[in-house]
């Protein structure tokens, strides 16, 4: 055999050696990565919790302090979850539902009686009684939860929206 | 791709590992007559880098502990995208890694490679097969399912049936008389850290012999 030839062989041998682990590589990496992603962009089912308004008048400006209490999926564990929300009926077939969590960095904000604000305790994030911004570092009023009346019965959804969407759902 | 090569020969022209990559790795000339009863020892070795990558990444989800470690295996198997693939690869690497090995001892064997001047080579992959076996004791428990539970407890009984020191063994394999949690998170730190860190050690020296000794030719 001639130099040459000799040389191509090597080449060809080098070529392919490479290309396999080239494709080893790729397929191990993109399982690899869909592995370690995981279930990061999966969403908990969004769950209907039914409440009872405090109409006693008593609250900020006639809400009715609301914990909603459920059990949630965490990897392999159930957990139970809580979250608080202020209620108002607003009509005959509509509520709106403030979430209490600060849109700053997710504190739970308390209502102050004597000030009639909600107050973040965190970074002193401060909200008017229907959740707009009045003062601090919180970029956006507070969420409100959907919801939705069936039978006379109030439904809260476990998910929130940005204040100004449709949070009510009529069914 | 000229971009890369740009990087490569800037890092080059400073480090000046080209030459020693192409020479002494990638282009190393391996002796005449060599055949793929060879091959044993490096597929062990490839073997040994999925395991390690497919752990690596496991360890994402496991919890060595005895309330969770069958709900996160349960998990990582079935909820988690290619969790059957990945753990599929590390359940069958580890066992195709015993048969590996097995072949590589029986050629070094059948060659009598062992002999003068590779004895401590021969002695370092007895370690090694040593290590792998531990590895394959400590991993099967970390499932925790029957299997694993009941393998684990033959296992470390075997041991206490040893004259004299038998007692002392088992309760150190165990962390105390029983198994549990104890036993659980020392096979997991086994199996993850100290099994880990002691192979590699024994793989660089092997390797490093292997390179200055050259392989032993046939007969």
């Amino acid at each position: 055999m001639s130099e040459e030839s000799d040389m191509n062989r090597r080449k060809f041998m080098e070529v392919g050696i490479y290309a396999i682990a080239g494709a080893i590589t790729a397929v191990s990496g993109v399982a690899l990565t869909r592995f370690a992603v995981g279930p990061s962009f999966r969403d908990e089912k969004v769950k209907w919790i039914e409440v009872e308004l405090d109409d006693s008048g008593e609250g900020n400006l006639g809400f009715s302090r609301v914990v909603l209490e459920y059990e949630k999926k965490d990897g392999w564990l159930t957990t139970s979850a809580k979250s608080l929300a202020y209620v108002k009926r607003v009509k005959e077939d509509a509520v709106i539902a403030i979430s209490a969590a600060c849109t700053h960095l997710g504190c739970i904000v308390t209502w102050d009686e004597e000030q009639k604000i909600f107050q973040c305790p965190c970074h002193d994030g401060r909200y008017s009684p229907e959740g707009e911004v009045i003062s601090g570092p919180p970029p956006r009023p507070l969420r409100r939860h959907k919801t939705k009346i069936e039978d006379g019965r109030i439904l809260l959804a476990t998910e929130t929206v940005p204040y100004g969407g449709d949070t009510h759902e009529r069914v | 791709m000229n971009v890369f090569k740009h990087i490569y020969f800037w890092v080059d022209e400073r480090l000046e590992m080209h030459d020693y990559i192409k020479k002494d790795i990638l282009d190393k000339p391996i002796p005449k007559g060599l055949n793929l009863s060879y091959c044993f020892g490096g597929i062990t070795f490839f073997l040994f880098v999925m395991l390690a990558v497919t752990g690596y990444f496991m360890t994402l989800y496991y919890v060595p502990s005895p309330e969770q470690a069958y709900d996160a295996v349960d998990y990582l198997t079935f909820e988690v995208p290619m969790g059957q693939v990945i753990r599929g690869v590390h359940h069958w690497s580890g066992n195709l890694m015993m048969v590996t090995i097995f072949l590589h001892m029986l050629r070094v064997l059948i060659y009598g490679a062992y002999k003068k001047p590779r004895e401590i080579n021969w002695m370092s992959g007895v370690c090694l097969l040593c290590l792998v076996m531990g590895f394959g004791f400590t991993g099967y428990l970390l499932p925790w399912d029957q299997k694993a539970y009941w393998a684990t407890k033959v296992g470390t009984s075997v041991m206490g049936t040893v004259p004299v020191v038998g007692d002392y063994a088992l309760r150190i394999l165990r962390g105390g008389p029983d198994l549990g949690a104890l036993t659980l998170t020392r096979f997991y730190t086994l199996h993850v850290l100290f099994l880990p860190l002691v192979t590699v050690i024994f793989l660089i020296a092997h390797f490093v012999m292997i390179r200055k000794q050259g392989i032993s030719t046939p007969l």
